[in-house]
């Protein structure tokens, strides 16, 4: 019998001592990035989740990029308005080869553009409907709108690939772009090896879902960099380690209070008006994001060549928000019942519950729901909700506005979640689409001026990027979030 | 045996048809997940059509069943890619894992148990009580990142989490193992102080025998079949994918897919995943029943009585 339990474990034994010596780990020219989700897909134009699209960004070059006021600016193409229904785009002069040596040519741009609006699978596809014809003219393309629209240069954010790749459908695991890196390889953690074509700099974007464990791997040496989602207050904890370095810029995140106004308590004006009163937002920002995010009164982030920069705010006034809710015959004696509902992200149950106490100082009784996130968001789209709250994130265009309020928006072809209906937001919003920036951005202002009013939502706050780095120069946030930084970055002890 | 397989299909059929069901009505959309909310309700419908989420759930049920019988498990919704594929990438990681997080079980159970056992109400009887509430009570999700801190941030001994680095299969595999090994070190005392009243012990005693000849060639022997159809319970939920330890330690195994599946409402690698942890189960269980009859022929059909 002892024989037989050696026989048993000394194998097992000899397993686990074998992991100790097990495959190599990363050269140490490779910079690694922790991050909490793999990317889905480097498809240049099919991607939607975050990551992927921040990772496509580096191994792509877009046909139109933004600057920092989000005003689109000439990528891969220039291009020139003939009218507002046709445009003429011509490939920038010096552009970078695809990865594999090819040129740019003007065929990859028709493709890319022919595919983001005909593939079923294309989140671009509706924004591009109306390219009626693409069409090549000479030295450069020609584009054919079935209906004006003054600013089609910013829905041209779309990376370009070849258009064999395009037409082999293998981009997704095999991306293929003109950008400043290239897949090696992808990791058996669904993260990816890229290359920095320049300097053949190595990038691993490991997949570490785990909050602590980021942090803890930051710690040990084993990351170089993690950018946002940690738990707040672990970034000066981390940041007391001399080798970590934590920079902070304000993002364009942007968290919201959200209401259905269907319902018979929240769509009651007085009643979303009590809750913007009774709610410190800068006590929540000083104490539970550490101050790394910044109260607003709008969606669209301060610079922004539509935001509204003089919206007014609805202060802190319990006073206030409990004369409003006596008015409406709640009390003390008589709480209004709302539920909220939100994720199981434990940072947001705990935003929740300093809201709850918030609101129970004026006699506001919150019923927390959480929910795991499709669950949650399944319900916020049906209309099963009386309150929420979520994020806007990576927010670029004013046509957000179209996409949250106009009435033609209602989920689920659109995120009108709230299903506000003001058939003046909508004229403005029609009117606006038709116009150039500098004519449209007056009417865009108003319409934010008008759902403040309405209180289609509480505006909360936009949350900062926060990058921390170990052994990472030339490493800067930005407020989009993106990893365009990666360009420049250089390991610091080079 | 046949009738085993019979059942065994009747289970795979049952698990499959579930897991099918319940996919389709839980609340989200993998619309929206490969659309986001920008697109409009006729691109929405042109992606379910080309998707067949338009079919009705029962030809949508009728052709997953047809296509499995074939091993096709469906393309990812997500990834875009063979559902067999993602399965086949994962699945080495979790079983590296199980065996490792079992080997540690085994390591730390036997000798305890036999300990324990040996001592009752004693010194080593306690401590091994100790360790038994102390591995039950202490979640997985703690434990990790208590692990990780003691032997990676302050010893430096090992890495942090992932498993590209030397070592990084020693603190997942104690972190999943100590919790089992503390419930099997429990059952195998619970059953060594079973048998040791047992007469053939008294035997084996008055024939001059040591104390640990008898417990090891005598008492063990008897007392190992409720302890191995517990070790093949704890080996199949090793090799479903520990979930919880997985998603620590950014292992990258089935648990993990099945937890970003479910996030990302990807119904065919959901439902892939699913009925590979309910074939590990089952064969897992089978070979347990076939250990346990030929270690003890008494349980054996037809001879039970």
């Amino acid at each position: 019998m002892v024989r037989g339990t050696v026989r048993l474990v000394l194998p097992l034994l000899l397993l686990l001592l074998s992991a100790c010596a097990r495959g190599p780990a990363d050269t140490p020219r490779a910079l690694v990035f922790a991050v909490a989700h793999a990317p889905a897909s480097l498809h240049p134009l099919l991607a939607t989740d975050a990551v992927s699209e921040r990772i496509n960004a580096l191994i792509y070059r877009p046909l139109v990029r933004f600057d920092a006021h989000q005003a689109p600016q000439p990528g891969v193409v220039r291009w020139q308005a003939i009218d507002a229904s046709h445009y003429r785009l011509w490939l920038r002069p010096g552009l970078a080869p695809f990865s594999d040596g090819r040129p740019v040519r003007l065929a990859d741009v028709a493709a890319t553009l022919r595919r983001a609006r005909d593939d079923p699978a294309s989140p671009h596809a509706g924004a591009l409907r109306h390219i009626q014809r693409i069409r090549r003219d000479g030295d450069h393309l020609l584009l054919s709108l079935s209906r004006p629209d003054p600013r089609l240069p910013a829905r041209l954010h779309l990376g370009v690939a070849p258009a064999d790749a395009l037409a082999r459908g293998d981009l997704a695991r095999h991306p293929l772009g003109s950008g400043a890196f290239r897949l090696l390889a992808w990791q058996d953690d669904g993260g990816v090896l890229l290359q920095r074509r320049r300097d053949g700099l190595r990038l691993r974007f490991a997949v570490v879902p785990d909050p602590t464990m980021r942090a803890l791997k930051l710690l040990h040496g084993e990351a170089h960099l993690v950018q946002n989602d940690l738990p707040y207050e672990m970034y000066p904890v981390l940041a007391r380690d001399r080798a970590i370095r934590l920079q902070a810029v304000p993002g364009t995140t942007f968290s919201y209070l959200g209401f259905n106004l269907d319902d018979p308590v929240t769509g009651q004006r007085a009643v979303r008006e009590a809750i913007a009163h009774a709610i410190d937002r800068q006590a929540i920002v000083d104490h539970l994001f550490n101050g790394h995010a910044h109260p607003t009164n709008t969606l669209l982030a301060p610079g922004h060549w539509a935001a509204h920069p003089g919206l007014p705010d609805y202060a802190y006034d319990p006073a206030r928000a409990r004369a409003l809710l006596a008015g409406l015959g709640h009390g003390p004696g008589h709480p209004l019942r709302i539920e909220y509902k939100t994720s199981t992200d434990p940072f947001r149950l705990r935003v929740a519950a300093v809201l709850q106490a918030q609101l129970a100082r004026v006699g506001i009784d919150l019923r927390i729901r959480s929910h795991e996130w499709g669950t949650f968001f399944g319900d916020i789209k049906a209309g099963r909700f009386q309150m929420y709250s979520l994020s806007w994130v990576g927010i670029r265009s004013p046509d957000i506005f179209r996409h949250v309020f106009h009435s033609a928006s209602l989920p689920p072809g659109g995120a009108n979640r709230g299903r506000y209906r003001s058939p003046e937001v909508d004229r403005l919003i029609d009117r606006a689409e038709r116009l150039p920036r500098a004519r449209a951005a007056p009417l865009y202002r108003r319409v934010q001026a008008i759902v403040h009013h309405d209180l289609v939502y509480v505006p909360l706050w936009h949350e900062d990027n926060l990058l921390l780095t170990r052994g990472v120069a030339r490493a800067r946030p930005r407020p989009d979030g993106g990893y365009g930084f990666l360009e420049q970055v250089s390991l610091a002890h080079e | 045996m046949l009738s085993r397989l019979g059942d065994t299909l009747l289970v795979l059929f049952g698990v499959v048809s579930l897991v099918f069901f319940l996919s389709a009505v839980i609340p989200g959309d993998p619309v929206d997940v490969m659309l986001g909310e920008h697109a409009s309700s006729a691109d929405r419908e042109a992606l379910r059509h080309s998707l067949g989420l338009d079919r009705p759930l029962a030809a949508r049920w009728a052709g997953y069943l047809q296509a499995l019988a074939r091993g096709d498990m469906g393309r990812s919704l997500v990834h875009k890619r063979p559902v067999r594929a993602l399965i086949a990438e994962r699945l080495p990681a979790t079983l590296e894992m199980a065996v490792a997080a079992f080997g540690v079980v085994l390591l730390i159970a036997f000798p305890l148990g036999l300990l324990a056992a040996q001592y009752p109400g004693r010194l080593p009887d306690r401590l091994a009580a100790l360790f038994a509430l102390a591995g039950q009570s202490i979640p997985n999700f703690w434990l990790g990142p208590m692990l990780v801190l003691l032997f990676s941030i302050q010893l430096g001994w090992l890495p942090v989490s992932g498993n590209r680095a030397p070592g990084s299969l020693v603190l997942p595999a104690l972190t999943l193992g100590t919790s089992m090994a503390a419930i099997s070190m429990r059952m195998l005392r619970a059953s060594l102080l079973e048998v040791a009243g047992e007469a053939y012990l008294r035997t084996a005693r008055a024939k001059g025998l040591g104390p640990a000849r008898v417990l090891l060639r005598h008492a063990l022997p008897n007392a190992l079949l409720p302890v191995i159809t517990l070790l093949g319970l704890q080996l199949g939920g090793l090799l479903s994918g520990a979930v919880i330890t997985e998603v620590v330690f950014a292992w990258p195994g089935i648990g993990s897919l099945l937890i970003d599946a479910i996030s990302q409402r990807d119904y065919p690698v959901i439902q892939g995943v699913v009925l590979v942890i309910a074939l590990i189960y089952i064969v897992i269980n089978l070979a347990t029943d076939l250990l346990a009859q030929w270690l003890d022929p008494r349980t054996r059909e037809g001879r039970a009585a």
